[in-house]
């Protein structure tokens, strides 16, 4: 599955606020077909509030609640989901990034 | 690039030039070697014809390279792993100058990868090579605690400096590594790799002893929920003065109780929540 194909299916899952990093095309490009459906699996059941995420030790960040997972031996996935004010969660962030 | 086949073109000059190189290449290496600034065309004929001239000849060079091995940590070594590393350096050596190889290959029968080190001038990158798992590093990142760790049980052709190792992570970071450590041990992961840095780090500051990939290996098998707690507790006992922790953590406290009203799954950040207080009030709130 090409990085626009997972892009397209993860916007389904968390609608169309949702941001990629700029290195996502190039590290998805690097998993395996399993892996990069386990990852949206993943993904799916972070909006389905079945994954355990923390709140930022910094202060600065103290309105965001981020999930982590690492998804091949060098790549780590870490979504981000932003509360606002009303304590809604409304923005989904995806980076993955070098373990 | 390799230092010691330069140093070798540098003093046979009449050897290489015309014949490999040209007398204008020549100068530009030896700009190169004496970390003098290259103009634009001279960096293009570096990067363009001279570095993948010195390449080829390093090839030529790679007994050398490989004539000495240094072993660290032989105790712990399976005696045929230690040769299988042996050819793994002799390999790589033909393009890299220094190699080592370390983590469980050497000394557990079962391993996922072999990691292989390699001392680059500049920047940080992991690749795969088949079962081998290369990570290219600075001179300068092998002082960090982790590669020291694993230099401790290490095949290489070079000999690894030892440094000491003074720097001590942020109280946000800690909390970070504690936080990811307890979801990878309620997920059970095979590799908890946030637990094997908070053990590391504990072992570091509260016991003033560097694990080796042996003993870390050992210990992250050991542990459990509870034992990480109480582990943050220590280390951040060690590290932190008890005002800064009651104020920090005090705080952090506050927005973590906003949150298990607003997110479920919620379970452990109520260990979260319990640790903390612990920590600052010497009981758990109900």
């Amino acid at each position: 599955m090409d990085s626009q194909k997972v892009k397209k299916k993860l916007t389904e899952i968390f609608g169309v606020q949702l941001k990629f990093n700029k290195n996502f095309d190039k590290r998805i490009n690097c998993l395996k077909e399993g892996m990069i459906e386990s990852f949206i699996e993943w993904c799916q059941r972070c909006k389905d509030n079945k994954e355990l995420g923390s709140v930022p030790p910094k202060k600065e960040h103290k309105n965001l609640y981020v999930f982590f997972r690492k998804i091949a031996s060098d790549i780590r996935v870490i979504l981000i989901k932003e509360q606002k004010l009303q304590k809604k969660f409304l923005l989904w962030k995806l980076k993955n990034t070098f373990s | 690039m390799n230092e010691n086949l330069l140093k070798i073109v540098l003093s046979q000059k009449k050897l290489f030039i015309p014949l490999i190189f040209t007398d204008k290449q020549f100068l530009v290496i030896e700009k190169y070697q004496n970390k003098k600034k290259l103009s634009n065309a001279e960096k293009k004929a570096f990067y363009t014809s001279i570095k993948k001239k010195l390449n080829a000849l390093s090839y030529l060079c790679r007994d050398d390279c490989a004539r000495e091995y240094f072993l660290q940590g032989r105790e712990f070594m399976i005696s045929s792993r230690v040769e299988e590393a042996k050819k793994i350096i002799k390999y790589y050596c033909k393009k890299y100058e220094k190699v080592f190889v370390s983590g469980s290959f050497l000394f557990s029968e079962k391993y996922e990868d072999v990691d292989v080190f390699i001392i680059k001038k500049k920047g940080y990158s992991e690749k795969f090579e088949g079962k081998k798992h290369l990570i290219f590093l600075t001179k300068k990142r092998l002082t960090q605690a982790i590669f020291q760790s694993a230099s401790l049980i290490s095949v290489s052709n070079f000999l690894i400096k030892k440094e000491e190792i003074t720097k001590r992570p942020k109280l946000s970071e800690l909390m970070s590594t504690y936080h990811e450590a307890v979801i990878e041990l309620i997920r059970k992961e095979k590799k908890p790799e946030s637990a094997r840095r908070l053990i590391f780090d504990y072992s570091r500051f509260c016991k003033k002893k560097l694990l080796n990939p042996k003993e870390l290996y050992e210990e992250t098998k050991k542990l459990n929920v509870k034992i990480i707690c109480q582990i943050i507790k220590e280390v951040l006992k060690q590290l932190f003065s008890r005002t800064y922790l009651y104020v920090a953590l005090h705080n952090y406290l506050k927005i973590l109780a906003e949150t298990i009203n607003n997110v479920t799954p919620n379970f452990h950040l109520e260990i979260f929540k319990k640790t903390y207080e612990e920590m600052i009030y010497g009981f758990a709130k109900s």
